[in-house]
């Protein structure tokens, strides 16, 4: 056997290893939703830990604003545990909670509340970036580039590379078309690599 | 409510007063027997009224009673997609609605032809005159009116992000239903008389799920703004 083929193998392992543990968490997750909706709130606590962190980056990528987003992440999780009723079983977890955080982030953009916005607080800084990318750039040059990449690109491509949404549920989160996502996203990515001057 | 939770303990002592069990919001269990209870009591009520239309005979039970349980099928999965906008993250692009109205509207006009091609019957002046259209139409609007109550209650009772569009497609699906019903009564096969009552209806019942769709939002967007005051500076 080759290096490369050792290195091939241990790749592919590699994969096989993070796609079982993807396919049991999303298992996990759905199990304990199933628990929660029965009443059990210590039931929803490893959902919590799991959709926590990941919901805060996603609002920050939004919002482009820490304060707003960690305002905000409070209200998507009372929004998802009044609407805990519209999860349903055995579908995953995260387009679900995702639905809900961005269905909080448009309300409360569109009901016009004006916001005082920290002028010291860098917006590029709130950007989460794929540990993938950093391979590109530096992660602050990174941040700034996807900064000035428009919202209807930066977010599908946000939520594909940084969160492995799919472009089908990433369509159904949008309202838009698979193929429209994909173009957005494809698009958004070549831009970030042109601005960083990554050669694809 | 609202609150600083860094915990899940902090988090769990705020949800606490609320966490009895609930049943998840499947969309077919909820939506297909109060919809067939309600088009079955419709349809009672319409035969002891009217009693079936005067060109059966001619027309034939197989081509009386299929198309309009064809009809009745496409309606509901029509109502189906649109209430997908119940669940978050599981709603639909905007050209799936409008192939759902195309798809609706489609399934009209080939009933309404093939039915008048099975039976013609005399050109019925009388029958495209503003009074008759304006009673089909209006049958047409009260036969749709419980579909379209059901669909926006189940709407209402999920998390809904784009409520037009899940309105729109409500509309679809309950003026296709009603016009299912009403074809079984209304004696008239003329395509004129038709497609100015019976598909206008359905254009009508689709306005009407826009529309309420729409308000709908507009009062969620002010009871929203109302209910998290003084939480900016």
């Amino acid at each position: 056997m080759t290096s490369s083929d050792a290195e091939s193998g241990h790749s592919d392992s590699v994969e096989a290893a993070v796609g079982e543990r993807a396919v049991f968490i999303q298992e996990m997750l759905s199990n304990a939703m199933v628990a929660y909706q029965g009443g059990s709130l210590d039931a929803f606590e490893p959902v919590y830990e799991h959709l926590l962190p990941r919901l805060l980056r996603y609002l920050r990528s939004l919002t482009l604003d820490k304060a707003y987003a960690d305002d905000l992440v409070q209200e998507a999780f009372l929004q998802l545990h009044r609407s805990r009723h519209t999860y349903v079983p055995p579908r995953p977890v995260e387009p679900w909670a995702f639905g809900i955080a961005r269905h909080v982030f448009l309300m409360d953009r569109r009901s016009g509340v004006r916001r005082a916005r920290d002028r010291h607080e860098s917006l590029s800084e709130q950007l989460p970036v794929p540990s993938a990318w950093e391979r590109w750039a530096q992660r602050a040059t990174l941040q700034q580039a996807l900064a000035e990449i428009p919202d209807i690109g930066r977010e599908p491509l946000l939520l594909h590379h940084l969160w492995g949404f799919s472009f089908a549920e990433i369509g159904h989160l949008l309202g838009l078309r698979p193929g429209t996502v994909k173009v957005r996203a494809h698009r958004a990515l070549q831009r970030l690599r042109a601005m960083v001057g990554e050669t694809p | 409510m609202s609150g600083n939770w860094s915990t899940f303990e902090d988090l769990r002592s705020a949800l606490a007063a609320d966490a009895a069990p609930v049943k998840p919001l499947r969309i077919a269990p909820r939506l297909v027997p109060p919809a067939v209870l309600a088009v079955l009591v419709l349809a009672t009520v319409m035969l002891s009224l009217f009693g079936l239309r005067t060109d059966i005979a001619q027309l034939g039970n197989l081509w009386l009673f299929v198309p309009s349980v064809l009809e009745l099928a496409v309606a509901l999965m029509l109502i189906g997609v649109g209430l997908r906008e119940a669940i978050p993250g599981l709603g639909g692009h905007r050209t799936m609605m409008w192939m759902g109205v195309a798809i609706g509207g489609m399934m009209q006009i080939v009933t309404a032809v093939l039915t008048h091609w099975r039976s013609p019957g005399p050109h019925v002046p009388a029958a495209t005159s503003l009074g008759a259209v304006a009673l089909c139409l209006l049958m047409e609007l009260l036969l749709a009116l419980p579909l379209l109550v059901i669909g926006f209650r189940i709407l209402g009772q999920g998390l809904s992000t784009r409520p037009v569009r899940g309105g729109v497609c409500i509309g679809i699906g309950a003026g296709l239903a009603a016009d299912s019903l009403w074809r079984m009564f209304c004696p008239v096969a003329d395509l004129e008389h038709v497609f100015r009552a019976h598909l206008s209806s359905v254009v009508v019942a689709v306005a009407i799920g826009a529309l309420v769709g729409s308000v709908w939002d507009h009062l969620r967007l002010r009871a929203w703004h109302r209910s998290f005051p003084g939480r900016r500076s």
